[in-house]
């Protein structure tokens, strides 16, 4: 019986350690420490797909305007987020009974980001290779968009078919 | 529709709901695709025979279709002109951490306003050397075969999140120099080569003062990316110059100072005029 009331009295001893202590009233010295762990985070938002209304092969059609943003960006210091594009197949495919069709390089692009330097280039003619589209022009920027990137595909006068010329594309999110 | 025979008017209903129906389906908008993730970077210190496991979470948007998700593991590394990302299968380059990663789940449907959990785990070989490993965890949205396709010339989209995995093992050797500083094309360009083991994550200014000034006329950041030492350990990183009412023409003394993550910061200084083409 004594040996318990000991135990209970230490096990006491170190809960008063750990969450209460004696002072004396009025008593301003104790204080709590809040931590909010934020880790990196971002909202991204592309569009399903872009069509261009080619009526004329022999010239170059640009498509609506497209909107891409990332907001509520949120990096470690220092850091930037990249937005890239990369084809899924080397070319379009054709409609039945085509045989000619545009490269993916065949598409280029520009637009006016907000906290953004746009790399207005053309799509990669390689599966799988990524070009950027915009870095953030300052690390940790709160967000990255466009409301005006068009698409251009450009001229190719021995499309052979009308009807539906498909490519696939992947937008990537990175920040590396 | 008094008057009408029962036939006629189930016929009438009939036309009414595919008049309006079919319309509404030709018009069927393909979704944009919206979803909110964190981490963006997964960065860890471990020693050789450490488990160590990290999380990422993807949340569809609330307006957006069901969707499927993919995750693997690649290895990935940037071009010299650091405009171009490279993508290969896990174990592809040296110091690649692919193949000590696991991933759960590897597939997901996620519902909109759902969150998808995905749990990489690195497995850090016995015998792994000092260094810097690293790969990406890669979230590939799955095309929905049913979705209504676009008629006429088109380019479908999907989205893929990457988020860099960095493995540093004790104790890497970080170095690195400048080799080159450009001031050309309405950029200011520094390029840096990776002579350590471990990526760098590289920060600077480029500070354009007038000779025998010491305030600096305007301060240009350049980096926020990192270098690798391989498979190309060399990287530019530029910047736009600002319009000729920031920065007008003339001579300058231009300094950049750039962070690599060393125990000292790298800098180059050289003096030179600035002289746009005339506007015609």
């Amino acid at each position: 019986m004594q040996r318990i009331a000991i135990s209970i009295c230490i096990m006491l001893a170190l809960a008063g350690t750990a969450y209460g202590v004696v002072v004396t009233l009025p008593n301003e010295t104790q204080t709590t420490t809040f931590t909010a762990n934020v880790t990196e985070q971002a909202d991204v938002t592309v569009p399903a797909n872009v069509a261009w209304t080619v009526d004329n092969v022999s010239s170059s059609t640009a498509s609506s305007s497209q909107s891409v943003s990332a907001t509520t960006v949120v990096l470690s210091d220092g850091n930037k987020l990249r937005i890239e594009i990369a084809p899924d197949a080397a070319d379009f495919t054709a409609p039945s009974g085509g045989s000619v069709t545009w490269a993916s390089s065949d598409i280029s692009w520009a637009g006016t980001w907000a906290n953004g330097t746009a790399n207005d280039t053309s799509m990669s003619g390689t599966v799988d290779t990524y070009v950027a589209l915009v870095d953030m022009t300052a690390a940790n920027s709160g967000s990255l968009s466009t409301a005006d990137l068009v698409f251009t595909l450009a001229a190719k006068a021995t499309v052979d078919r009308a009807g539906a010329h498909t490519l696939a594309a992947t937008w990537k999110f990175s920040s590396f | 529709m008094t008057g009408m025979r029962h036939s006629d008017r189930y016929r009438a209903l009939f036309w009414g709901i595919f008049v309006a129906v079919v319309p509404a389906l030709a018009r069927a908008p393909a979704y944009a695709i919206s979803f909110h993730f964190s981490p963006a970077t997964i960065s860890v210190e471990a020693a050789p025979g450490q488990t160590v496991s990290r999380t990422l979470s993807l949340t569809l948007a609330k307006e957006c279709a069901p969707t499927h998700f993919k995750a693997r593991v690649e290895d990935w590394w940037r071009n010299e002109g650091n405009d171009r990302t490279f993508y290969a299968q896990a174990g592809t380059i040296a110091h690649s951490c692919g193949k000590w990663c696991s991933v759960n789940p590897v597939e997901s449907a996620v519902k909109p306003d759902e969150t998808m959990t995905v749990k990489v785990t690195v497995h850090v070989p016995g015998d792994a050397k000092p260094g810097g490993y690293w790969s990406a965890l890669t979230i590939d949205e799955v095309p929905d075969p049913t979705e209504p396709r676009p008629t006429g010339v088109s380019m479908i989209f999907r989205a893929s999140l990457s988020v860099a995995i960095y493995v540093e093992i004790p104790t890497a050797t970080r170095a690195a120099r400048i080799s080159g500083v450009r001031i050309a094309d309405g950029r200011a360009s520094v390029t840096l080569v990776n002579e350590g083991n471990i990526p760098l994550r590289v920060n600077g200014t480029f500070e354009f003062r007038k000779p025998g000034e010491e305030t600096p006329v305007i301060t240009i950041p350049v980096g926020g990316e990192p270098i690798l030492p391989e498979p190309i350990n060399t990287c530019t990183f530029s910047a736009a110059l600002p319009d000729s009412a920031k920065l007008p023409d003339g001579r300058y003394k231009v300094r950049v100072i750039v962070d690599a993550g060393l125990d000292h910061v790298l800098g180059a200084e050289r003096e030179l005029d600035i002289l746009r083409p005339p506007n015609r």
